[in-house]
Order: structure tokens, then C-alpha cells, then sequence
């Protein structure tokens, strides 16, 4: 039965509207699933016992994941054995062309032993590989820079090379990226610290800080 | 001399401004609904990531503004599509295009590059000027629908009817 008075049309109709508004709230968080699958062994670090685990989505032409690689480095020397951490690949394809390229290489180096020496002369040397304005560096550019880091770790240089060309590396890497979008990450670097989602190198070092502290205490 | 009743039994003196109105009902309500809901349906921490790009806000009330204004703009959003209270919820979405408007022109001045203005949620990125005309275009057809807020097919001509 409708109400008849102004009154109880205005209430009816402002909770209709609150109904829709919920409504598509919770058809937009529908999307969002809490899963990650475990990373090949030479993604992840840290203790297999360890109490936290922090999984990180990052892209390596992003000046924000280099800067929350710095962060990362100081929150697993400050809490050591507690914490497993588990990389994993996000590029930002629109504003960061090469990022793909870069995560296939890192991925390479993993499968010579060798992706976390790779991730961090990747981070450490973006201004060296990454092109300056919005276009993406030349093929010939990025291998010789690609190639030149797996040298310097003295990777394989022919196992590298061919591994850069294996469509499964790329498929990795997309695997990665799929996950990521059904974990509703759209900005990088996101970490997820002990399930609990921080965004941003400012976020890990000051609430996901005080997150780990809690957790710890917790347990 | 006495003016007209209005109302769906007593249409409006100009019935062409009414249907105008709910076009912009449609339009203005439409974005807000669907960024706000984009927003609202994503963690909040994105969002947050997003404002605190701005520089704007000290830490402590970013994560409170990532959770409500995201439900601000839903509510207004499907407040303006179903005509309720349609002068104030177009008063409040001309305030929160205000507020838009003066942070990312703020972000402009100051140099600040935003990687993503975190305007429309998950999924739909426009450049931070492109989204300032958005804004000032969405922000004028709120105004119109305030000084106009006679709209066909809404919830307040409907609520006029009762006793």
C-alpha cells in the first residue's frame, strides 16, 4: 500500500533511492575476489614460517613502485623473519609501454636464479632503461638494456634471450595481471599485508606498518 | 493574478524545461552514480591512494573522505535520476563538482602530476584537465537543475500528488 500523504511519498522515495544506491554498491563489489595464487618459488622471499605475508602487485616502470621498493627494503630488514613476501607482476600498460617488456625480462632472470637481483637493478636503474616522455623505448633499446642487466648477473646469455621470446613468460606475467584485476588492484604499488590492502609507498611505510605491528602482537 | 497549480495532473507552464530537466537529471545523475559506485564498490584504500596524491587533505581524514564521498555521490547520483528532492540533491552535486573542480585545478597549479585523478573508480581513467571540463559542464547542468528542479518523471512530482 502506497502512502497517500506528501510526507510518506518523500520518506518512500528517499528509501528507494538509499535501496538503489546500496544495491549498485554491492553489484560494483561483486567483482572483487580476495584470492592469490602462490608465485613460483624465485618470486617469493622470506621465511616459509614467516607470520606475515605480504604480497605486493608492481609494475617496474612505475617511479611509485620504485619508490615503494625502497620502502619494502626497510620494512623486511626492520621485521626480518617475520615476513614472507610474494611479488607479483602488474604493469600499467597505458602509461608505462615498456613495463611489460621489463616484467618478462625479470621473470626470465627468475628462471636463472636470479629474479630478485633483476627486480632491484630494475628499480634501481629506471632512469637508465626507462624512456623519458610518454612513448615507449625502441625494441632494440630495451633488449640491449635487458640484456646488458642478465650480463651483469651473469645470466645465461642465450637461455635469456630465448626466454624473452617464450610465450609463456608473457602469459605468466598476464596470469599475474588477471589476478590482480579480480583483486580490484588499479593502481601499483599495492601491497597486501597479512590480507589487508595498502596502496602506495606512503600507505605501507605508516598503516601498514602499524597493520604489522597489530598482526604481530595479534599472534 | 494566481499561478497555475503544477504537478503531473497540473503540468508545467513550459513542459519542454521539464523534460530538458530530466535529461539532465539523467546526465548528471548517470556520472555521479556511476563513479560513485565504481569508488564505493573498489577498497577504499584505492581511493585513498588517490587522494593522498592530491596533497590536499591531512593523512588522518583521507581514509574517512575515501569512504564517504564515494557514497556521497551514489546517493546523490540516484537521488537526481529518481527526481527526489531534486533542488537539493542538485545543490549538493554542484558542491561536490565544486570540490572536484578546485582540487584538480589546485593539482594543476601546484604542478602536481596525477597519475590517475581517481575520479571514476575501477576501470575508467580520463586525463585530470579533461576531467575538470567534465566537471565544469556537469557542475553548470546542476545549477540549471537547481533554478529548475520541475522535472518530468520524478519522485518529487509524484510525491506533490499526495494530501
Amino acid at each position: 500500500m502506497l502512502p497517500a500523504s506528501k510526507t510518506g511519498r518523500t520518506v518512500l522515495g528517499g528509501a528507494v533511492v538509499l535501496a538503489a544506491s546500496l544495491l549498485a554498491v554491492l553489484a560494483a563489489r561483486a567483482h572483487y575476489k580476495p584470492y592469490a595464487a602462490d608465485s613460483p618459488s624465485y618470486r617469493r622471499t622470506g621465511d616459509p614460517a614467516a607470520r606475515i605475508v605480504i604480497v605486493e602487485y608492481s609494475d617496474f616502470e612505475c617511479p611509485a613502485c620504485s619508490a615503494g621498493h625502497a620502502t619494502m627494503k626497510s620494512v623486511l630488514s626492520a621485521y626480518g623473519k617475520d615476513i614472507r613476501l610474494i611479488f607479483k607482476h602488474y604493469p600499467l600498460e597505458r602509461p608505462h609501454p615498456s613495463a611489460r617488456a621489463a616484467a618478462v625480462a625479470a621473470e626470465c632472470a627468475g628462471r636463472q636464479g636470479a629474479f630478485w637481483q633483476y627486480h632491484d637493478r630494475l628499480f634501481e636503474r629506471q632512469r637508465e632503461w626507462v624512456p623519458r616522455g610518454p612513448e615507449s623505448a625502441p625494441p632494440s633499446s630495451l633488449a640491449m638494456w635487458f640484456a646488458k642487466y642478465a650480463s651483469d648477473l651473469h645470466l645465461d646469455a642465450k637461455a635469456f634471450s630465448g626466454c624473452l621470446a617464450d610465450p609463456a613468460v608473457d602469459a605468466a606475467v598476464a596470469s599475474d595481471m588477471e589476478e590482480g584485476k579480480t583483486r580490484l588492484v588499479s593502481a601499483t604499488p599495492t601491497f597486501f599485508v597479512a590480507g589487508k590492502r595498502f596502496v602506495g609507498s606512503r600507505q605501507l611505510s605508516t598503516l601498514g606498518t602499524l597493520w604489522i605491528e597489530k598482526k604481530l602482537k595479534d599472534r | 493574478m494566481t499561478k497555475k497549480p503544477r504537478g503531473p495532473h497540473h503540468p508545467p507552464e513550459r513542459p519542454g524545461l521539464a523534460w530538458a530537466g530530466l535529461a539532465m537529471r539523467i546526465l548528471v545523475g548517470g556520472v555521479l552514480a556511476l563513479s560513485g559506485a565504481g569508488k564505493a564498490g573498489a577498497p577504499p584504500e584505492e581511493f585513498a591512494a588517490a587522494i593522498e596524491a592530491y596533497a590536499l587533505v591531512p593523512p588522518a581524514l583521507i581514509l574517512p573522505i575515501a569512504v564517504l564521498v564515494p557514497w556521497a555521490e551514489v546517493v546523490a547520483g540516484f537521488a537526481l535520476l529518481a527526481g527526489w528532492l531534486t533542488r537539493w540533491t542538485a545543490a549538493a552535486a554542484a558542491g561536490l563538482f565544486g570540490v572536484f573542480i578546485t582540487a584538480l585545478s589546485s593539482t594543476m597549479v601546484r604542478g602536481i602530476e596525477l597519475a590517475d585523478c581517481g575520479c571514476f573508480g575501477f576501470g575508467f581513467r580520463l586525463a585530470p584537465s579533461q576531467t575538470v571540463f567534465l566537471d565544469i559542464f556537469l557542475a553548470g547542468a546542476a545549477c540549471w537543475l537547481f533554478l529548475h528542479a520541475e522535472t518530468a518523471l520524478s519522485l518529487d512530482a509524484w510525491a506533490k500528488e499526495g494530501s
